[in-house]
């Protein structure tokens, strides 16, 4: 046994180590590389989301958008040809008279716009001081409260009549089916005396049901044939419009294609 | 290359249906409303009009085309037409329309003008006629058929009567007599040539109905139509809550 075997031995394994090191090292450097790479990549694909947003919903640019890009990879996913899911979110939007909120879910959306994205749902929050706004605009001062109140939206108007103050309210359902959106009125108040409209109907028949209809209005006239109001609905202090689309494809010619309703 | 923002291409159809959603809902609910605020006002006016008319029939309120609770927040109705049947008139009754053109909503305030019409039939006319009369409807005018005494002679008379407003009252004016069915001149009775019985008939009578309606309505014309005898009432700038208060008649030199 030679003297110097376990100095070259020592040798050996500082080179598999220096080796290792430089391996680990150089992955580290290109998992680095690709991780900046990657999030260089999603930012980007998130500021052109976000303008895009700013742009479509009239924002200031100072005006917060909130765009997540879901999975692990953003260039993988381009490479792929498409994102898992994006979400979009925008809390204040003025839209004219009222104010609400803004949140998309996109789901499985093509780099390639001419194909298909698997789905999309848009969610529009209007709170109650909106619709009142509205309300006062269209009726002048006749409405005097709005109220959200889950499942109806509460509307209140007081008057006098030679001498005796007078209460009325009334509680509406809203609701969508077949690219119509439609209203129900489900109470009524009468001087704080609240009676469903099912009562009314049972006890007065047609004189009530004549005044308990419900209106629909068809909305999809107005809409990309792709895209349908899914629900509307209170949800805790905020009215909310859901509008989604499966399998649409959103180029130019599909998104002048007006809806119909059933 | 800078981005270039589009011109003014909106797409976005977001707001379309958010404010169609809005808009729906506030016009369900104010149709809703509307209709609930009419039934409730109508069913205050009404037991204060029956008050005010002293009337015991049915009061019905229409509260006019217009949609009341814009109105109602303006603070008084353009048109309400109140109307009830049989209001007691002397030994008979009418049927009254008011008609009420800006109407305020609080007691105390005064509407811009009121008109009414009375309908009467014939039995609301007994008390201006011989006991014992029959009424019947001509064209613009009425006819007395009665029994006078002449001298001890029952006989049969009948009296065409044109009704006119004249100072506040229904001046009934006899324009034709007939004795025994035959026309007679009608100055000759007048004048004496059927005795006291004849002139007393042919004298002119007046027909006042004010103290059954509101001082503050004044009658303005007079019509015949059909099988009744229709006044019509005029006031403007009527306070509310001087209708109850009715109005008077004058004393006839009976």
């Amino acid at each position: 046994m030679s003297v110097a075997e376990p100095a070259v031995k020592a040798k050996k394994k500082r080179r598999k180590r220096t080796v290792v090191a430089t391996v680990l090292a150089t992955v580290g450097v290109i998992f680095g590389a690709l991780w900046g790479l990657d999030a260089w990549a999603r930012q980007q694909v998130a500021d052109y989301v976000t303008e895009k947003v700013q742009q479509v919903l009239s924002l200031d640019s100072d005006e917060p958008v909130s765009v997540e890009i879901a999975g692990v990879s953003v260039i993988a996913q381009i490479i792929t040809g498409s994102f898992e899911q994006v979400d979009v979110g925008v809390d204040d939007v003025t839209l004219g008279d009222f104010t609400g909120g803004v949140t998309m879910r996109a789901e499985g959306i093509p780099i390639d716009m001419s194909r298909p994205v698997d789905r999309v749902q848009i969610e529009f929050s209007v709170n109650e001081r909106s619709i009142q706004k509205i309300a006062h605009l269209l009726s002048a001062t006749s409405i005097d409260t709005v109220e959200l109140v889950d499942p109806e939206i509460q509307f209140a108007s007081e008057f006098t009549v030679f001498g005796f103050s007078v209460d009325v309210g009334v509680g509406i359902e809203p609701f969508a089916k077949d690219g119509e959106i439609g209203f129900t009125p489900t109470s009524l108040e009468l001087n704080g005396v609240r009676t469903s409209a099912s009562a009314l109907s049972e006890r007065y028949g047609s004189i009530a049901s004549s005044l308990l209809q419900t209106r629909t209005i068809c909305v999809a006239r107005w809409l990309p044939e792709a895209l349908t109001v899914d629900d509307v609905a209170v949800r805790d202090d905020d009215l909310v419009i859901t509008i989604g689309a499966d399998k649409a494809i959103f180029d130019d010619a599909s998104l002048r294609s007006l809806g119909t309703c059933g | 290359m800078s981005y270039q923002p589009p011109k003014k291409k909106r797409r976005w159809v977001g707001p379309v249906v958010v404010l169609a959603v809005l808009i729906g809902l506030v016009i369900a609910a104010f149709f809703v409303a509307e209709k609930l605020a009419r039934d409730a006002a109508g069913g205050v006016i009404a037991p204060q009009v029956r008050n005010a008319l002293g009337s015991t029939s049915k009061v019905e309120v229409d509260l006019g085309p217009g949609l009341f609770l814009l109105q109602a927040a303006s603070g008084s109705l353009d048109r309400v037409t109140i109307s009830t049947k049989g209001l007691p008139v002397g030994e008979g009754s009418g049927d009254l329309e008011l008609i009420a053109h800006g109407l305020p909503l609080d007691i105390a305030g005064t509407a811009d003008s009121i008109d009414a019409t009375l309908t009467l039939d014939a039995t609301a006319l007994q008390s201006v006629v011989p006991a014992g009369s029959t009424v019947s409807f001509v064209d613009g005018a009425f006819v007395v058929a009665t029994q006078a005494d002449f001298g001890g002679v029952p006989t049969p008379v009948e009296l065409t009567v044109v009704p006119t407003a004249a100072d506040g009252v229904v001046a009934l004016e006899t324009t034709a007599v007939a004795v025994n069915g035959s026309p007679v001149n009608l100055d000759d009775v007048r004048n004496g040539s059927y005795g006291p019985t004849g002139a007393a008939l042919v004298a002119p009578a007046p027909l006042c109905v004010n103290t059954y309606l509101p001082a503050a309505l004044a009658l303005s014309s007079t019509e015949v139509a059909g099988d009744s005898l229709v006044l019509h009432f005029t006031g403007s700038a009527v306070k509310l809550n001087a209708l109850s208060t009715k109005g008077v008649c004058p004393t006839f030199g009976a």
